[in-house]
């Protein structure tokens, strides 16, 4: 019998167990498993856990500015406590992202950034001091982009702002209640993150033939839903395509009072930090000292993820890089953009738009992990 | 022939002459039964192999499994779940509570699936294993819905807290009744059931009867879960929240499937066994959900979403925390817990889904008392 005078075997040079004498593939090849251990390892060490810590101690610096302030409502403090919280809002961008276990559970993400602010609801809150942070209706009347409204009043000089505080108590209380109330919230994530960063490193299932899968709930899973969430929806939907009207289907109608950080005029910054933070998260840039260790373009190469015949980490990061300087090329406020510099700003958001696919479709092909967040019974 | 030779060769002769009776496996559900023993051996093999599908049939080829009164069952609350369902963003339609309440006990007898009509086979009587207060429950849900009709709500027919009647009574009957059924009422008793008579004009025992019967409640399809993931457990337990986080589709059929080839060849241990098995990842199965709505209700507010949309998850968490009272007979938690539960929900349904924390501490029990804390926020 000819046939079987050719030796099986595994004929996959790629494979652990490749036989160069085999001349017939037997199916028997094995592969050799991404460390995920070390993937999450890298990632919580060096950039989740520091991350946070380092949101937290901004939010902490917040909060003595906010002290000071009430104590002393002067224009020294007022800059103070204005860019105390610019730089907490930046360092928030870093961790917006990572919107999955303790933070999920509380819906910090909506505790901390929704906008518009409902000023309407914040200015009633204060007139009758009453307020209820606690619910979720609320959510758009605290966090930063609330402080983003009351320390950026419209139609109010620094002077008259001062005295606003001055002459209320109420209000006084209030920016009082939104930096405890941030406080509170990244102090449970904080501790939460560092009491069960063993669970999170852990959590991959690995199966009879040693392999592990990126199944709902696992981490990779996890890291990987929350970042496409993110980007797709709070990013460039968020920060970009719902203030420049392209989610109006019909009149493209622009709406620039959408825009975060309304009131202060400093989206850009924000947009650009937090595409930035995606970008060296993505690569596993460690936090503090920008490293470069184990990523999820490392875990791509791993599996041959390609793009037109191109590694696929390398396309994503290319469209990164597109889009940071698509978006360098505006100024401060991002509403004035919107309205006088409409067209090129629509031709930047398709470069935003360009990199959609690639993370949440040919990224989670590749390592194998399902988009749950639009999940809908449909019943 | 020596003496000692011829003693033996009597001795022999002795023991031929008491084989005379012909000895073999004389239990019919072993696997080498022998109708033609007349003495057993004490070598009966209780050995078998575990097919892909739910199918199983006697030595001559009879096929040995039937639950038709199951899919009736189910062929019924689909029904009632339909008709519910006009009233959904239909002004035009009033539900007529008499046919709710005749569809539940079976006296209706205008049903779709005329099969229906006077089939002896009824949800009320198989709910909570007969419990007049929870049966009053589901009528009260009933009436409740027929009631508000014709609504002019919008998507769904709800009440004025939030309350979606369809899905309490359609979700909660699946715990209720179905699961109630296949836990408590056939798995909890399979240990005391014949498996040595085959049932007259019957080609089954009565254990493989009652065990099919609970199979019955889980799904319709044999080929499970290639088929039957359209509606009710068989759909959600295939969900990949479910069957990624604790693998309820794989696990639950599998030990169907084993245990009844046990059963068939009468190794009785290995489906007591299995019977453990199925009941433990039942209630894994019906917090799971619970974890999941609550989940979805956070992950929508989170989002902004609708507030009748919110109201439908809120629903369909209550009802899944209201059925895990009725999984086994000895469930995760007790009527008094999950009514302190289910009796907060249900007095303000929209205005708890804003309550992050209130639906976190509904997350904690229900995560704590199943033993998923670590997998909480997963689902």
């Amino acid at each position: 019998m000819c046939i079987s005078c050719q030796k099986k075997g595994c004929t996959d040079p790629v494979a652990i167990n490749y036989s160069n004498e085999a001349e017939k593939n037997d199916n028997s090849c094995q592969y050799q498993d991404f460390d995920k251990f070390d993937l999450l390892t890298n990632l919580t060490n060096n950039y989740i856990l520091p991350s946070i810590e380092s949101y937290k101690n901004k939010v902490t610096l917040l909060n003595t500015s906010t002290d000071l302030f009430i104590l002393s409502p002067n224009i020294i403090n007022l800059n103070n406590l204005r860019s105390s919280w610019e730089e907490t809002h930046l360092n928030w961008q870093d961790i917006a992202f990572l919107d999955f276990g303790p933070s999920e559970y509380i819906l910090l993400r909506s505790q901390t950034n929704t906008y518009p602010i409902d000023t309407t609801e914040v200015n009633n809150s204060i007139l009758n001091a009453e307020w209820n942070f606690h619910n979720a209706t609320y959510n758009d009347s605290k966090g930063l982009q609330a402080l983003d409204y009351l320390l950026h009043k419209p139609g109010y000089s620094d002077l008259q702002l001062i005295n606003y505080y001055i002459s209320n108590a109420n209000a006084k209380e209030y920016l009082k209640a939104i930096t405890d109330d941030l406080m509170v919230n990244i102090n449970y994530v904080n501790n939460e993150w560092i009491n069960h960063k063993s669970n999170f490193i852990n959590d991959f299932e690995i199966n009879n033939s040693g392999f592990s899968s990126n199944s709902q709930g696992s981490s990779i899973s996890n890291i990987i839903n929350a970042l496409c969430l993110h980007y797709e929806f709070y990013v460039r939907r968020g920060k970009i395509g719902l203030p420049l009207g392209v989610f109006n289907g019909f009149s493209q109608q622009e709406l620039p009072h959408l825009v975060e950080c309304y009131y202060s005029g400093k989206s850009l910054q924000n947009t650009t930090r937090c595409i930035n933070s995606i970008r060296n998260f993505i690569n596993g840039s460690g936090y503090i000292n920008n490293d470069n260790g184990l990523g999820l373009d490392d875990y791509m190469n791993f599996v041959n993820a390609e793009y037109n015949n191109m590694q696929l980490s390398k396309v994503i990061d290319n469209q990164i890089v597109t889009i940071l300087e698509e978006l360098n090329n505006y100024n401060n406020p991002l509403s004035e953009a919107i309205m006088n510099n409409k067209d090129a700003l629509l031709n930047s958001y398709e470069e935003l738009q360009k990199l959609v696919p690639f993370i949440k479709v040919d990224m989670t092909s590749g390592l194998g992990v399902l988009i749950t967040y639009q999940d809908n019974d449909g019943d | 022939m020596t003496l000692i030779n011829k003693i033996s060769m009597l001795l022999i002769a002795t023991v031929l002459f008491a084989s005379c009776a012909k000895k073999g496996c004389m239990d019919p559900t072993a696997a080498n039964y022998d109708s033609n023993a007349e003495k057993t051996d004490n070598n009966c093999d209780y050995s078998y192999t575990v097919p892909q599908n739910y199918e199983f049939t006697d030595l001559n080829g009879n096929n040995t499994v039937s639950f038709t009164g199951q899919t009736a069952r189910m062929d019924m609350l689909s029904e009632m779940v339909t008709y519910l369902k006009t009233a959904n963003n239909n002004a035009a339609v009033t539900l007529d509570a008499a046919v709710l309440l005749s569809m539940y006990d079976n006296t209706y007898t205008n049903w779709d699936d005329s099969e229906l009509d006077d089939n002896g086979k009824q949800l009320k009587s198989k709910t909570a294993l007969g419990d007049a207060g929870i049966q009053a429950m589901f009528e009260g849900w009933m009436t409740a819905a027929a009631a508000a009709t014709p609504s002019s709500n919008a998507s769904y027919l709800q009440d004025s807290s939030g309350l979606e009647w369809t899905q309490v009574i359609e979700k909660g009957l699946m715990s209720a009744c179905f699961v109630s059924q296949l836990t408590s009422n056939y798995l909890g008793g399979i240990s005391e059931d014949d498996n040595t008579e085959i049932i007259e004009g019957e080609f089954y025992t009565e254990m493989e009867h009652h065990w099919d019967e609970a199979y019955g409640y889980f799904t319709d399809a044999p080929d499970y879960p290639t088929n039957g993931t359209n509606r009710f457990w068989g759909k959600y337990a295939n969900k990949s929240y479910l069957e990624d986080n604790i693998g309820s589709a794989t696990d639950i059929a599998t030990a169907f499937r084993t245990g009844r080839a046990a059963i068939a060849s009468g190794n009785i241990a290995d489906a007591l066994y299995q019977a453990e098995i199925i009941k433990s990842e039942s209630k894994q199965m019906v917090a799971g959900m619970a974890l999941h709505y609550l989940n979805d209700v956070k992950a929508q507010v989170s989002s902004g979403g609708d507030q009748s949309s919110i109201n439908h998850s809120m629903s369909e968490a209550l009802a899944f925390i209201y059925g895990i009272q009725f999984v086994t007979d000895n469930p995760d938690m007790s009527y008094t817990e999950v009514m302190s539960i289910v009796n907060q929900i249900e007095q303000s349904v929209a205005g708890i889904s804003q309550n992050i924390m209130e639906i976190n501490s509904s997350i904690d029990q229900v995560a704590a008392a199943s033993g998923l804390t670590d997998k909480k926020n997963d689902f």
